[in-house]
């Protein structure tokens, strides 16, 4: 046969979405290399890789292996944490505007943090020569986040069990938790001083500039295996994408992947959250332009959508510390600079008929 | 393969239900299931894929009982193309057939996958829109993908959902020649299909439903005028020119509309 077969060409086809998950793989490690470069103080590459191999300045050491890579590591996992799970979501909602946000996650979690903060007193704050809020005690704020962010996931699944695991039922349960939280974080924010509101306003701004080895190697223990789901899962996020008819149809097990999915995504979302406070529209917008490139089969959606977000929220972090250096900007600030007037872009502009 | 149904029941949570469903469909048959709006001939087409659980009775593809098959499994043997594909969303032919693969497939799709989902595309001459995006494709196209993809699961039933409505002739004449010819190839067929002329045309047994129950069943002799007033309140004439049979609806002069009147 002289002409190409359907398969050759869909194999080139295919090709071009492969292409772009290594130019995003790339592009993931030069910004790592960037992020180590840039900063208060610039160190270039050959003092970088020496400060790794342990030689070296110790200034450089401690600016690298203390502060630096643990932040560059962590942006990556929580960046590759919120899109993998806005991706997911998306299509367990059957919803472009899903991700763990729309169910609620960071209004719950933002509660949790007041509650922590003005009920169990963790918020004692005082203001270091960097001229940010420290919390004198951030774990406490951090379980207290998640757990009220488990609270809200439940909310959830409770409704799922008792009236279908359909994207109606999960999205109208998550929108009425959400400003139920939202109302609670008000009616705390009535009760707290001047330095539990500020304390609370700080942790609402995500911001990665809290990352340490521990939060990252806890954050790695989580990241890890959703992502390992959600790529094992990319098969039957096509399904539920054609119908819950088709994908039943298909031998999908409609309700559990969509019950775990939203399980899963919530958790490491709130996981994220709970550490770093909101990053907004990454879990959103990332998915967005991923598509815009290779298109809607999750196959390749969910993978790139990994790398992509770890890049996405790396490139956004480095900027943050950087634009008007000295002055550090928590991402969290950035990332809804960024992100809502890029999601209304894609919006307009990239809307596929549905 | 050949389908026993044994005093099927199945309710909505609300008034509708199918009431002791008894019938048997031999393999390789191509079946419809004709009846007015509503009279549950969807129901029963997801009663048999198991997308709705009966509430009693039972179904058997030769001589198997399948209630307690993994939905993977049921996969394998039935595929079903509803009415309307819940979402049209931004995906290649190829890749929607290829999902017909996915109960064949665990953790990627193996170069067989492929094979096959490229032979199920060149049989239902969809190779030069392969790498179109579905949702850029006519009516009649898209239906040939979605019949395309329940091929890729290489079932030996294929259950279809008013696989006709909103085509236009030629294309209702196509898909229906395209099932007749899976018929003949030995996959058991069924669809619903309100075209009576269409389904006389095609199919070689009917089963007739009325609110829920079955209201007659047999091969061409059961599309009578009589059978066909008392399902429908529609008067038809029949004509049978040898052995095609066409059938004419004529007006219900004994029932004159308000709008007439008024
Ligand atoms: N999900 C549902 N819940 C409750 N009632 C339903 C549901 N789906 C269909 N019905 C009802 O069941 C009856 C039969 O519907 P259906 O099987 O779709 O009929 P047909 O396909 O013959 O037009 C209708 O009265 C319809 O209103
Ligand atoms: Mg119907």
């Amino acid at each position: 046969m002289t002409t190409e077969t359907t398969y050759q060409k869909y194999q080139a086809y295919v090709k071009r979405k492969i292409v772009f998950i290594i130019i995003i793989t790339f592009l993931l490690l030069f910004f790592m290399v960037t992020g180590l470069v840039f900063g208060s103080v610039k160190i270039s590459l050959s003092d970088i890789i020496s400060a790794i191999t342990g030689n070296g300045e110790q200034t450089h050491i401690q600016i690298i292996t203390n502060i630096r890579l643990p932040r560059v590591l962590s942006a990556i996992l929580a960046g590759a944490a919120l899109s993998v799970a806005g991706a997911a979501m998306q299509s367990i909602l059957r919803n472009p505007l899903g991700s763990p946000f729309t169910l609620g996650i960071s209004n719950a979690a933002a509660f949790g943090a007041a509650f922590a903060i003005i009920i169990l007193g963790a918020g004692d704050t005082h203001s270091n020569v960097a001229d940010s809020v420290i919390l004198n005690n951030p774990y406490l704020v951090t379980v207290s986040a998640f757990a009220w962010s488990l609270v809200s996931t439940g909310i959830i699944l409770f409704m799922a069990k008792y009236k279908g695991a359909t994207p109606e039922v999960m999205i109208l349960t998550g929108i009425v938790a959400g400003s139920l939280f939202m109302a609670g974080t008000t009616s705390l924010q009535f009760f707290a001083d001047d330095v539990e509101l500020s304390s609370i306003v700080f942790w609402t701004f995500g911001d990665l500039g809290r990352a340490s080895w521990r939060d990252f190697w806890f954050l790695l223990i989580v990241v890890v295996p959703s992502t390992i789901y959600f790529i094992k899962n990319r098969w039957n996020y096509n399904t539920l994408n054609a119908g819950d008819e088709t994908a039943k149809s298909l031998g999908v097990n409609v309700e559990k992947v969509r019950t775990r999915g939203m399980i899963i995504a919530s958790l490491s979302t709130a996981f994220a959250v709970s550490f770093f406070g909101i990053i907004a529209f990454v879990g959103l917008v990332v998915p967005h332009i991923v598509r815009r490139f290779i298109g809607g089969d999750e196959r390749f959606l969910i993978p790139a959508s990994v790398l992509f977000g770890g890049m996405f929220l790396l490139f956004s972090d480095t900027i943050a510390r950087t634009i008007i250096s000295p002055i550090v900007l928590p991402v969290g600030i950035l990332t809804s600079f960024l992100g809502a007037p890029l999601f209304i872009y894609l919006l307009l502009k990239g809307m596929k008929r549905r | 393969m050949k389908i026993f149904i044994n005093n099927l029941n199945f309710s909505y949570n609300g008034s509708f239900s199918l009431k002791d469903i008894n019938e048997h469909i031999g393999a390789g048959e191509f079946t419809a299931f004709v009846g007015p709006n509503g009279s549950g001939k969807s129901t029963l087409l997801k009663c048999i894929d198991r997308i709705l659980i009966p509430d009693n009775g039972e179904i058997l593809f030769n001589d198997q009982d399948i209630s307690n098959y993994s939905r993977e499994k049921v996969a394998k043997i039935i595929a079903y193309v509803p009415q309307n594909e819940g979402n049209i969303y931004p995906v290649t032919v190829f890749d929607a057939v290829l999902l017909g693969r996915k109960p064949y497939v665990n953790w990627a799709p193996s170069k067989n996958d492929f094979d096959k989902t490229a032979e199920v595309i060149e049989k239902l001459d969809l190779e030069d829109i392969a790498l179109k995006e579905i949702y850029k494709l006519s009516g009649g196209q898209r239906q040939r993908v979605y019949i395309a993809r329940a091929l890729a699961q290489e079932p030996k039933v294929l259950l279809l959902d008013e696989p006709t409505a909103n085509l236009d002739l030629r294309h209702q004449l196509e898909v229906l020649e395209i099932l007749k010819l899976l018929s003949e190839k030995g996959i058991t067929i069924i669809i619903a299909i309100h075209d009576l002329n269409m389904a006389v045309k095609f199919c070689s047994k009917f089963i007739m439903l009325n609110e829920g129950e079955i209201f007659a069943t047999g091969g061409k002799e059961i599309i009578t005028s009589g059978n066909i007033k008392k399902l429908y309140r529609v008067k038809v004439k029949i004509i049978n020119e040898d052995g095609e049979i066409i059938i004419i609806p004529l007006s219900n002069n004994d029932k004159p509309m308000k709008l007439a009147l008024a």
